[in-house]
């Protein structure tokens, strides 16, 4: 599979955080959905992945060129959401798009036109105005003006409606049908990435636990819910780590539902894994939750 | 490049503009002020020259306010372009600035206000040395550590030199003593070149020196801006 974003055993580090030897590829025309709690890391890969900042070790490569000595033309193939967009507040929206728009070759002036109509982004207003929703669809109507070939959205639907939100993944599902752009999109929102990821980069403290296509962890994988009388026979079984909540019962992941039944059927409760499953549970083990 | 300049034009114009405009007023008002009537083209050129050599100092500090590197960096254009547009557009911005200096000196002649002397030949030569040393020493400052960078070196050197005088006060003066002799044995050498060598050959030389620390200034900066995460 082509890939447009690779990273090889990618370390940062900052006071109190680390991100620890991340390798994963972003294969065109696909979307891959990056999931963590809050401080695991993705921002800092998705920084890194637009040159951003730099890793300390590892290497990466966005369209085959380091982002950080390729520069100019690797980011003009991106499209960047960041987390809390950051412009020039006192301008309006037409004056910062018009600036953001003399830097790309392939700004489409009539598509963005369109895209801060339907996104009911008001162009004359001062960036400063708008609330935080608006400023994330102001970023998204930008990211998705010049015809990236790749975009990085770091938790673009956290302050958006869910009526937004819900028509914002069927745009980025319906951009990548055309087998050329990938979407790199972070949240904490997992039903977001069950709905439209085909595959999942879980961080969590700065490692990356979990790299692999979403359907394997819905169709095959199983949560387990235990009584502590199981906890050890659990953990032992459990290679993705084990959550003791306090009432003193066990939940973990195992990697195939049908053997999962199998073995602990009768005497737990075994169900599909959620991608919510995946984030609550996978850790390092005996880690105390709830 | 010269996109990154028409951005920061975009950008900065109403800054600039109330900045020309009431230094111009400043200007005007400085003969007035000056009592005594011994405001001399030195003192008004010097200060002219450090007040226009800091407004681009003080607009990067601006753009670190709004946090604007994070969106200027994600655009495709190189790090080195960036510091690249920086210093020139803050000669442009600085030299600016002292051309309304300039036309202010030029109204106050025609009014006939005379406490300022006439303008010499040297007066380019005083306006670049002054703009390009500071623009070069400070330039690095905001690039790397925004608004607080600068404040933190201009609140650095206050301190030292209260330390300078605490010690000179307790302390015998002959460490003062040395640093006095070092400054006088330079403005000393330097008039003597002018004198030896004349205007032209000084000024050859003055505005070379102080483009060689503008290139390695650049170079400084973009080693830093380029290492600089967002």
């Amino acid at each position: 599979m082509d890939s447009v974003l690779e990273f090889g055993a990618v370390s940062k580090h900052y006071a109190g955080f680390a991100l620890r030897g991340v390798s994963f590829s972003v294969p065109r025309g696909y979307i891959v959905g990056l999931v963590g709690p809050n401080g695991a890391g993705k921002s800092t890969l998705i920084r890194i992945a637009l040159g951003l900042a730099a890793p300390d070790a590892g290497w990466v490569r966005a369209f085959g060129r380091d982002p950080r000595e390729g520069g100019a033309a690797v980011r003009a193939r991106i499209g960047f959401v960041h987390e809390a967009p950051s412009s020039y507040d006192y301008l309006s929206v037409a004056r910062v798009a018009a600036i953001v728009a003399s830097f790309y070759p392939t700004w489409d002036a009539d598509r963005f036109g369109r895209l801060v109509a339907d996104f009911g982004v008001p162009t004359r207003a001062t960036v400063r105005s708008l609330s935080r929703g608006t400023r994330t669809k102001f970023a998204l109507a930008l990211a998705l003006s010049h015809d990236a070939e790749l975009l990085l959205l770091d938790e673009p639907t956290g302050g958006l409606d869910p009526v937004f939100r819900d028509s914002l993944l069927d745009r980025l599902s319906g951009i990548i049908s055309d087998g050329r752009t990938s979407v790199l999109f972070s949240t904490q929102i997992t039903t977001d990435l069950e709905r439209i990821a085909d595959f999942i980069l879980l961080v969590r403290d700065g490692r990356l636990l979990y790299s692999g296509p979403k359907d394997d962890i819905l169709d095959r994988w199983a949560v387990v819910r235990a009584g502590p009388e199981l906890s050890a026979e659990l953990a032992a079984a459990a290679p993705r780590g084990l959550v003791t909540t306090r009432q003193g019962n066990v939940e973990a992941i195992l990697e195939d539902i049908d053997e999962a039944t199998c073995r602990f059927g009768g005497r737990a409760v075994v169900e599909s894994a959620t991608l919510e499953d995946l984030l609550l549970i996978c850790r390092e083990p005996s880690r105390r939750e709830n | 490049m010269l996109k990154l300049l028409k951005t920061d034009l975009i950008l900065n114009w109403r800054i600039l503009a109330w900045t020309y405009a009431l230094w111009s007023v400043l200007w005007l008002g400085m003969p007035i002020m000056s009592t005594s009537g011994d405001l001399t083209f030195g003192m008004w050129t010097g200060m002219v020259s450090v007040a226009c050599a800091f407004l681009p100092i003080t607009m990067l500090g601006r753009e670190d306010k709004f946090k604007a590197g994070a969106l200027l960096c994600s655009l495709p254009v190189t790090r080195s372009a960036i510091v690249a547009s920086r210093y020139v557009g803050g000669w442009l911005w600085a030299l600016g600035g002292v051309a309304c200096a300039i036309v202010v000196m030029g109204v106050l002649w025609l009014a006939g206000v005379r406490t300022l002397l006439p303008p010499t030949p040297m007066l380019p030569v005083v306006v670049v040395a002054i703009v390009g040393t500071t623009i070069a020493l400070m330039m690095p400052l905001p690039l790397r550590f925004g608004i607080a960078g600068v404040i933190g070196f201009l609140v650095a050197t206050q301190l030292l030199g209260v330390v300078v005088l605490l010690a000179s006060a307790l302390f015998d003066r002959q460490g003062v003593r040395l640093i006095e002799s070092a400054v006088r044995a330079v403005v000393s050498a330097v008039r003597g070149f002018y004198r030896t060598q004349g205007p032209v050959l000084f000024s050859v030389v003055v505005v070379v020196v102080v483009l060689a620390l503008n290139v390695a200034s650049y170079r400084l900066s973009t080693w830093i801006y380029r290492r600089r995460d967002f």
